[in-house]
């Protein structure tokens, strides 16, 4: 080949690259611009106004982060969410750290551990409500028939205002943990077995070596897990909306709820995306958190 | 060491205890879920009765068939089919494209691009929800809208309606990019000094060697469009195009008196897909549980 050749076609492939390249990209940008980009903004704009579907609208400055602030239903809804939250990602990685220790002991059958365990994070969040619904039927339900067989009457769980919300939380739990237990079991084959054998010959049990090995190695997971499930458990609305429509007497409202609710049900779509507004930037302050934990974390 | 801790050492290299404690897990996992199938296989007069009994008397697959035909959740399913297959197709073409070009072709603004994705990945969902439904209902020169998207309904109540909002997502995106830099280059400037082209490149060689990658965002798409509500509930309101998940939320409400034997068949069987999904896949599932964050 001659020289001159293998130049021009080099340099024509450095534009053909960059030609290809923003034919590949492009489609992929169209679709983040238009739903996800522009609506940030969108979102931001509608929050100054009082835009509804139906009737013409108008800027209306700070008023609707005014009420959102000085609401009470908001605010049952933030200490509601914050409840939710806390008691569904303290048990949750809790149960998942230990199923997934326990999962690397040498035992049989670990599919079927596995896939048991893991069950209840495939199930829809719909299709869960309605398996715990039922489940929590006063009369007829599981729960309250296995109360029942030990002696305790259950109560009314979903409604009845003191249990609602427990009620929720157990299911959450019950659906969020195997996640958990997936990532950890993931993050265990990383640590090293010589530590373990190291702590075999000091003659250490599995509680010792699960204190002093298993849980420090794995800090780095336990503090990403514990912001990943707090985001996605501060944005909790399908099993809301489906179990308890934020009932009874709004005890198990939460932020999301209430931005549904008054986006879709009451046409308030400004006031709506103030809220929304409110939930993003206490979400982005809990990331930052999580990016500031992960950059201190022990090179090991 | 003391007796204590001898002895509960001897429980533990037993293996008894780690055992015990997964099996009493295990069985309040599946408790409901065994719950829900046994509900589903009995009749209205067992459910209700004044002393129902733990299995069914006479297990009977009547509700089932009830769901599928009269109840309609034939139609759900296959609905739900195509929503979530729509996704994923969309989803494992727009984002291997994007990813390869941001992991091996040098063009302006790649890192600009790059660092935005990143930045979208921490936006929750509700930031987006009214924006997004207000560009369906409004599309211009859809569902009868005009060119300033009023009019008629937009894509409301039809599957681009569903699909194009998540046809490709900043995960997606992040995740096929990961991927492909991890490829070795070597084999790209092979067939590069063969004169191939970037694309034949991309068809040919990456996505071949990309099984595990597409397999992973394939199956978390599926499964998260399969389970997805909040889009749905916002973007349709007749039942023709209904999703399982849809259905059954509107089954509940608007049955008169509480149907919890069909109901349960429904739900069993919207998970059903699911499992087999998990059980054939769970390599590339716990691969991609790795992908959405450790490896961030």
């Amino acid at each position: 080949m001659p020289l001159g050749f293998r130049i021009r076609s080099a340099l024509s492939a450095g534009s053909s690259e960059k030609i290809t390249a923003y034919a590949l990209v492009i489609p992929a940008l169209i679709i983040l611009a238009f739903f996800y980009f522009i609506p940030i903004l969108a979102t931001t704009a509608f929050s100054f106004t009082d835009y509804s579907l139906v009737n013409p609208w108008g800027w209306v400055g700070l008023e609707n982060y005014e009420e959102v602030f000085s609401s009470e239903q908001f605010r049952v809804a933030m200490i509601n969410t914050v409840i939710f939250t806390v008691g569904t990602v303290v048990p949750s990685i809790a149960i998942g750290l230990i199923t997934a220790a326990l999962l690397e002991t040498k035992i049989r059958f670990k599919w079927l551990f596995r896939l048991a365990l893991y069950a209840p994070a495939l199930t829809s969040l719909v299709t869960a409500s309605m398996v715990w619904i039922w489940a929590y039927d006063y009369q007829l339900g599981l729960v309250n028939q296995a109360l029942t067989f030990v002696g305790i009457s259950g109560p009314n769980w979903l409604n009845d205002p003191k249990s609602a919300m427990p009620a929720l939380i157990i299911m959450s739990i019950w659906r969020s943990f195997g996640f958990c237990m997936l990532v950890y079991v993931a993050a265990l084959q990383g640590v090293s077995k010589e530590l373990y054998e190291a702590a075999e010959l000091d003659g250490a049990n599995w509680w010792r070596k699960f204190i002093d090995i298993t849980i420090p190695s794995l800090r780095p997971i336990t503090f990403f897990l514990a912001v990943t499930v707090t985001v996605s458990a501060f944005q909790a609305f399908d099993a809301i909306f489906v179990m308890t429509k934020g009932g009874p007497n709004s005890t198990t409202t939460t932020v999301v709820h209430q931005i549904y609710r008054n986006g879709f049900e009451f046409g308030r779509m400004g006031y709506a995306s103030a809220m929304a507004l409110v939930l993003f930037w206490l979400l982005v302050a809990i990331s930052a958190i999580n990016a500031i934990g992960f950059r201190r974390k022990p090179r090991r | 060491m003391t007796a204590i801790a001898q002895f509960s050492r001897g429980i533990w290299s037993g293996r008894s205890a780690a055992y015990c404690i997964l099996s009493l897990v295990s069985l309040t996992t599946i408790a409901p879920l065994f719950f829900m199938i046994i509900t589903a296989l009995k009749s209205n007069a067992e459910i209700y009765s004044q002393s129902p009994s733990f299995l069914p008397l006479t297990p009977s697959l009547a509700n089932f068939s009830e769901a599928l035909g009269r109840s309609n959740f034939l139609l759900y399913i296959t609905n739900s089919f195509l929503y979530a297959g729509g996704a994923t197709i969309c989803m494992l073409i727009l984002a291997s494209m994007a990813g390869y070009a941001l992991a091996r072709l040098r063009f302006p603004g790649r890192t600009a691009i790059f660092v935005s994705i990143i930045a979208l990945l921490l936006v929750p969902w509700e930031t987006h929800l009214i924006p997004n439904f207000l560009t369906i209902r409004f599309f211009p020169l859809a569902g009868g809208n005009d060119i300033f998207g009023q009019g008629g309904s937009g894509f409301v109540n039809t599957f681009p309606g569903l699909i194009i909002p998540g046809a490709v997502t900043p995960f997606g995106i992040f995740l096929m990019r990961q991927f492909f830099s991890t490829l070795p280059r070597e084999i790209e400037e092979a067939a590069i000094i063969d004169g191939a082209s970037h694309l034949r490149i991309l068809i040919e060689i990456a996505l071949p060697l990309s099984r595990p990658a597409l397999a992973t965002l394939g199956i978390l798409t599926f499964v998260g469009t399969w389970n997805a509500f909040t889009w749905p509930l916002v973007v349709t309101n007749s039942a023709s195009i209904y999703t399982i998940q849809l259905a059954l939320q509107v089954f509940r409400e608007s049955s008169p008196i509480q149907d919890w034997g069909i109901l349960m068949a429904a739900s069993t069987i919207s998970v059903f897909p699911l499992i087999l999904v998990f059980m054939f896949g769970q390599k590339y599932f716990i691969a991609g549980m790795a992908y959405s964050g450790l490896k961030g």
